[in-house]
């Protein structure tokens, strides 16, 4: 009867997943002006440079083995036992990562928009469509993704330019430029703006395997996207910055809630606050939803389950489960997040793993060489 | 299949009554007609139960050797001035040389040659044929000592004259609509597409009704594939009535359980010229005056036949317009609610307090002030629908005045309140496709009701689910948001906005068709005419 | 199928548990603030009042006609040892919930502002129902309670009043300052720039001015004028500019809109009215051996508004003697502005903003010092002014006879 067509995910459906996962939440936050004042525009260019080269490691890893997952070439790499209990540690990560972002976001929400409303109620609503639209696969996600992409680009541009427009821009509050020279700069980038939004992107390496075109061409859609958001983000901070003041920028948990409160028309265009929950609301739900999926994808490769929509609801449970038993207030949940778990957290699952399964496996293939030659001369 | 489609089917369905009943009818089919004419007419009288419209006359022809013949017909079903002539001429033609070896064969080889005032002559050998003759208005002639019958179409069903479509209103271009006879709506198409490329294929579907569905298509053009899946599920259509194409449509639908419409019935022969043009399939039904075109999309729906002939200029914003139509009267309500509710902060100074105002002494909470006055309204509609038209005037003057004035002055609700209502409800029916309001209209209550509990929040959430499900539905194979995602930029040339005619070079990629440029010469080129 | 809807229920718990319709507040239910007010009480607690907005009131004005019967506005006062305190205890009085997402304005007494803006700021800023396009102005003469009670009869909320007059009067008068609380926050916190504020002052007797009958006035007894800059040193008041001088600071803020300004004819001293349409001002500043140096260019774009003397204006030579003159002219109004600001060690303007813009590192050493060494610099003001026309008519028919 009903006809079940498995259509690959598309270059451009990867692209906007892609954009979408990265802006997540950190649009709004506006990226590293905490950190790096007024320099965070050059945070932020800086540290799409490093984002493209990390994700050229997992690229590089992904186009060993084209047709694997993270968990999948894990396995291959550090052979069966201890590459599986590698990949389980991932998809714990993920369901952590996926914990910890709805965490973020309904805290995010109920700061700024919904101040009765509990928390859990916020996130069970969250994960119950995340769960509706990954049993749609992932070509349901990203092809949802890239609908509300064309959506997106719309509405933030549109914004970007009432803002340039009616909104009072001065330039000059971005100098002076490198008051303290790079360190900020540089403390911004590592290790946080690698961690997130830009380490994140090893989620990505199991999805890639299920992408339609060639590996190369997925790779170079991807870094597309990473460059995009990268650029986007940048943007933002600018516009952040430009209007409404490193001061209060840096100080604020939504600076561009601020930023874009500021812009008005005439007096009857003047609340734009809409744009801010919309674009949250978007960025956090592709975020958590490539997390779960990942989790979900990666628990069935572990276990050879056939169907990895059996994973959904469980998974879900305990992401909601994660999350109701994480950090009681938004102080302690952000020191957390900002100092203990990129380092002993993020930093070796991101960085050192993926590096060092490069590493591993590329002096098993040199000596497997050597040897087939070596064999060829006896 | 799903785990829940199989077990609706267990609950709702009984396989094995079904089966039984088909093994009878095909036990019946087989017999054959009786060498007497005797035999034959009482089996008839009793295969239709003494029916009073069934009539049967016996006459003698020729001179020597006298053949007897028997002509039945259904009274209801047949043209009687046909009938009398036909009889006529039995009796008043000289029979030619009589063959003395079979007689009776040669008679009724003569009647097959020489009875030209009625069409399409036929020979019948068995009972079922005999049957499913009388009932689509034939005359059948039985021929004493052969058994074979002759039957001879002297149908004339009473039917409408071809008029004005009702529902799909056009400004601009034809104005035929369909009929409900088959006949009638298949000349209609035939005539506007001069080709012997457009194929036609008939069956009777509906154990009961035995109602005729006939397939068309452009052979050369329509993906082969689709026309193949189109016939298959039709005919693995079970039921005993077919009445219009909306049941046609439920049982050939990919995804039974969706607020969103697969497939669209238009009333305009146009509307489906034009699809079968670009590589659609259509699927009429004898008796209703909507045809089915497969497989859509949801831009697709969106679309009028008008936007081919207006300018496209305006067509494209007139597609434009109604898709905001279409938002509107999806999220109209439930944006103000979630404005009123939670986002006071989004509103304009002086509108939030020009709405606190108009709230003040309303006795109930914003969502419910709302659900209850879109309950209201579509009660309305359905009543003026429903309503004799002599009503209709009184039915709506007291619509406008009850909730218009009345509830307003009472303070039940607020005016601005009766002001969304009145936007979205006349939003809806902007869409040119019944269908499609109808999903606005179901989606819209709930919309209301989250964003009644979770405001902004609820509705885009919502939103995101919503996407994802249009993004999985199938017409037929073909996304059902093509050409959006997945994208195709040819085709969003004709998709939110229309492009001229000359840029419309191809047939949408989404179908599959078979020759996807529209015309063999590029555009330039010569074209000779002949006349 | 029965076990996935039970796990799904039990997910979603939540859910269902905490009832739906909970999480929002109705439009009805709420007591939209217009504007604020914070004064000091006799016993040095802050006493807050609020304008509520009589929302049915207005409604039925609108649809009866003729003028409602009660005030369009009600006022809500309280005092508490901090803000927060005697927001509660106010609230208390009020049977709705406060809102103040809509707020026009905030109104601080001039006692209030000498004693120090910090305290308040916080609250406004932090509050999330609060905008950071909210106008701030300072009561002079009567406390922001009494001028928020003023009815005034062409203004159905005085609140919101508040800021349209303010809006109005720096745009046209160009002696009054627009400043939310985002500048002021910025003044506060910002190294090398301090806050500035426009003023507000009731004028009439002000028991008359708060009942309707103030309404029925073509000639009101009471109303309220905005007046005068207020110098703020540390979040401290310390001085007011006003006349001249304040649009000098107005000026030297690039904030200048629009604005009038006389010039002598001949010996006609003011004859000549000019109306500035545009104006564009650059700060500068830098060290010279220790010893600051700023520098102010402007330019402007005006045009004869008024002429009560005999003049010849369509000759170029008069137009560059008046441009001159009016370059004069508001040379010596950014100077008065700039000694006053200097004489109280305020740098309002935003020089050492500048100079930390240009020079990082030297700012670095003087940052802690910066306003001692503002009060000493050196100031160059570099002006430029065209007038482009002279309305409908050349000459005045002064010059006729």
């Amino acid at each position: 009867m009903r006809q079940h067509v498995t259509e690959k995910v598309q270059s451009y459906q990867l692209f906007s997943l892609v954009v979408f996962f990265e802006l997540g939440t950190t649009i709004v936050l506006g990226n590293g002006i905490h950190q790096a004042r007024q320099d965070a525009w050059l945070a932020n260019l800086l540290g799409v440079g490093v984002g493209l080269l990390l994700f050229l490691v997992y690229a590089r890893l992904y186009l060993r083995y084209p047709a694997l997952s993270l968990t999948g070439s894990l396995q291959k790499i550090c052979g069966k036992p201890v590459g599986w209990i590698l990949g389980l540690v991932y998809v714990e990560y993920f369901l952590y990562l996926a914990a910890r972002d709805l965490k973020d976001f309904t805290r995010l929400l109920q700061v700024g928009y919904f101040p009765l409303m509990p928390i859990a109620v916020t996130a069970s609503f969250m994960l119950l469509i995340v769960i509706y639209v990954l049993t749609k696969g992932l070509e349901g996600l990203a092809g949802t993704s890239f609908v509300f992409f064309i959506f997106f680009s719309v509405m933030f541009c549109t914004t970007d330019v009432l803002i340039l427009l009616f909104g009072e821009v001065k330039p000059e509050q971005l100098q002076p430029v490198l008051e303290n020279g790079w360190r900020p700069v540089f403390q911004t980038v590592f290790p946080l703006m690698l961690t997130f939004p830009y380490g994140e992107m090893i989620a990505f390496t199991m999805m890639l395997p299920f992408c339609r075109n060639q590996p190369r061409k997925n790779v170079k859609t991807a870094l597309w996207g990473i460059l995009v958001s990268g650029l986007v983000l940048t943007v933002t901070v600018i516009l952040d910055i430009v209007v409404s003041g490193v001061d209060i920028s840096a100080r604020s948990s939504f600076p561009y809630l601020i930023t874009i409160s500021q812009v008005e028309v005439g007096t009857f265009l003047q609340r734009l606050d809409v744009v801010t929950i919309l674009v949250l609301i978007m960025g956090g739900f592709f975020k958590i939803g490539v997390f779960l999926h990942a989790a979900v994808v990666g628990a069935a490769d572990l276990f050879g389950v056939h169907n990895p929509r059996k994973f959904l609801l469980p998974f879900a449970t305990v992401v909601l489960v994660t999350f109701l038993t994480m950090a009681e207030s938004l102080m302690e949940h952000i020191q957390i997040g900002l100092q203990i778990v990129p380092k002993y957290v993020h930093l070796p699952l991101q960085l050192g793993i993926p590096l060092l399964l490069l590493i591993v496996d590329g002096v098993k293939s040199r000596t497997k060489k050597q040897r087939s030659a070596g064999e060829n001369f006896s | 299949m799903p785990k829940y489609q199989k077990w609706f089917r267990r609950w709702f369905n009984n396989p094995k009554q079904q089966e039984d009943s088909q093994e009878k009818q095909s036990s019946v089919e087989l017999l054959p007609v009786y060498p007497s004419i005797q035999d034959n007419l009482t089996f008839l009288k009793n295969a239709f139960g003494h029916s009073s419209d069934l009539q049967i006359q016996e006459l003698t022809i020729g001179k020597s050797p006298t053949v007897r013949i028997g002509i039945a017909y259904i009274d209801s079903l047949v043209n009687a001035d046909k009938v009398m002539t036909l009889i006529k001429d039995l009796l008043g033609k000289e029979l030619t040389q009589p063959n003395e070896t079979h007689p009776h064969s040669h008679v009724r080889d003569w009647i097959k040659e020489n009875l030209t005032v009625v069409g399409d002559m036929k020979e019948i050998r068995d009972w079922n044929r005999v049957s499913k003759m009388l009932l689509s208005g034939h005359t059948v002639v039985f021929v004493d000592g052969t058994n074979q019958a002759v039957s001879g179409d002297t149908s004339s069903v009473e039917h409408r004259a071809v008029t004005e479509p009702k529902t799909q209103i056009a400004t601009k271009g034809p104005n035929e609509g369909f009929t409900e006879s088959l006949r009638t709506n298949i000349s209609l198409i035939r005539k506007r597409i001069k080709s012997p490329n457009l194929r036609v294929k008939k069956k009777p579907i509906g154990q009961v009704t035995r109602t005729d569905v006939a397939l068309l298509y452009m052979e050369g053009i329509a993906n082969p594939k689709v026309v193949k899946e189109v016939k298959k599920r039709l005919e693995n259509i079970n039921t005993d009535k077919i009445l219009d194409t909306g049941e046609i449509g439920e049982w050939i639908e990919d995804q039974k359980f969706t607020l969103f419409p697969t497939l669209v019935s238009y009333e305009r022969p146009d509307s489906i010229v034009s699809h079968l043009a670009e590589g659609r399939v259509a699927i009429l039904v004898d008796g209703t005056p909507y045809a089915i075109a497969v497989p859509v999309t949801f831009l697709k729906i969106l679309q009028s036949a008008e936007d081919y002939f207006m300018r496209y200029d305006l067509a494209s914003v007139l597609r434009l317009l109604r898709i905001v139509a279409f938002m509107i009267s999806l999220y109209g309500s439930a944006m103000y609610i979630a404005l009123t509710a939670f986002h006071q902060e989004m509103l304009p100074t002086s509108l939030l307090i020009s709405i606190g105002a108009q709230r003040q002494g309303v006795p109930f909470p914003v969502m419910v002030e709302a659900l209850l006055m879109e309950g209201t309204f579509e009660i309305l509609r359905e009543a003026a629908v429903r309503a004799p038209r002599a009503l209709g005037q009184p039915l709506a003057i007291m619509g406008a005045v009850v909730i218009g004035e009345t509830a307003v002055v009472a303070g039940l609700v607020s005016p601005i309140m009766v002001i969304v209502v009145a936007i979205t409800g006349i939003s809806s029916y902007v869409a040119p496709e019944a269908a499609v309001t109808i999903t606005s209209r179901i989606l819209r209550f709930g919309f209301m009701l989250i964003s009644g509990v979770f405001g902004l929040y609820g509705i885009l959430l919502v939103t995101i689910a919503m996407v994802a499900h249009m993004q999985s539905l199938r017409s037929f194979g073909v996304p059902y948001l093509a050409p959006i995602s997945p994208l195709v930029w040819s085709d969003l040339k004709d998709s939110v906005v229309r492009l001229p005619h000359w840029m419309l070079s191809n047939r949408p990629h989404e179908l599959k068709p078979q020759r996807l440029w529209r015309i063999k010469y590029k555009v330039g080129d010569r074209v000779e005419y002949d006349d | 199928m029965i076990k996935y809807g039970l796990i799904l229920s039990l997910l979603f718990f939540p859910l269902f548990m905490t009832g739906c319709t909970g999480y929002h507040q109705d439009i009805d239910q709420l007591a939209i603030v217009s504007a604020m007010g914070v004064d000091k009480a006799a016993n040095g607690q802050y006493r807050v009042s609020f304008q509520v907005i009589n929302s049915s009131q207005i409604a039925s004005t609108k649809t009866g006609g003729g003028g409602g019967k009660s005030v369009p506005v009600v006022v809500y006062t309280d005092t508490g040892k901090t803000l927060i305190e005697a927001i509660r205890k106010a609230s208390q009085q009020v049977t709705k919930r406060l809102y103040f997402s809509h707020q026009q304005g905030v109104i601080i007494e001039e006692k209030v502002a000498r004693a120090g803006l910090k305290d308040v700021f916080d609250i406004l800023e932090r509050n999330i129902q609060q905008r950071l396009q909210l106008n701030v102005l300072i009561a002079r003469r009567g406390t922001a309670e009494d001028i928020l009670k003023v009815l005034i009869p062409t203004e159905m909320l005085p609140g919101s009043r508040v800021g349209e007059a303010l809006k109005t009067s720096s745009r046209v008068l160009g002696e009054t300052l627009e400043s939310n609380v985002r500048d002021v926050v910025h003044g506060l916190t910002d190294d090398g720039i301090e806050p500035a504020i426009s003023g507000i002052e009731l004028i009439g007797k002000d028991e008359q001015g708060q009942s309707m009958s103030n309404l029925q006035e073509s000639r009101p007894v009471a109303y309220t004028r905005i007046n005068g800059i207020a110098l703020f040193r540390d979040g401290k008041l310390q001085k007011w500019m006003e006349g001249n001088t304040a649009r000098g600071a107005v000026t030297l803020l690039d904030r200048l809109k629009n604005t009038v300004v006389n010039i002598n004819c001949g010996d006609k001293k003011d004859a000549l009215a000019i109306e500035i349409t545009h104006a564009r001002t650059k700060l500068g500043a830098d060290m010279n051996k220790g010893k600051p140096v700023l520098t102010v260019q402007m330019a402007f774009l005006g045009n004869v508004y008024e002429a009560d003397c005999p003049i010849q204006l369509n000759d170029q030579e008069t137009i560059d003697r008046l441009q001159h003159r009016l370059e004069r002219e508001m040379k010596r109004e950014v100077l008065s502005a700039v000694k006053t600001a200097q004489k109280e060690k305020c740098d309002i303007f935003g020089f050492g903003e500048t100079l930390h813009r240009s020079q990082p590192q030297r700012w670095k050493t003087i940052r802690n010092r910066w306003n001692p060494i503002f009060s000493k610099a050196e100031v160059r003001v570099r002006a430029k002014a065209i007038i482009d026309h002279a309305g409908l008519r050349f000459d005045p028919f002064w010059s006729s006879k």
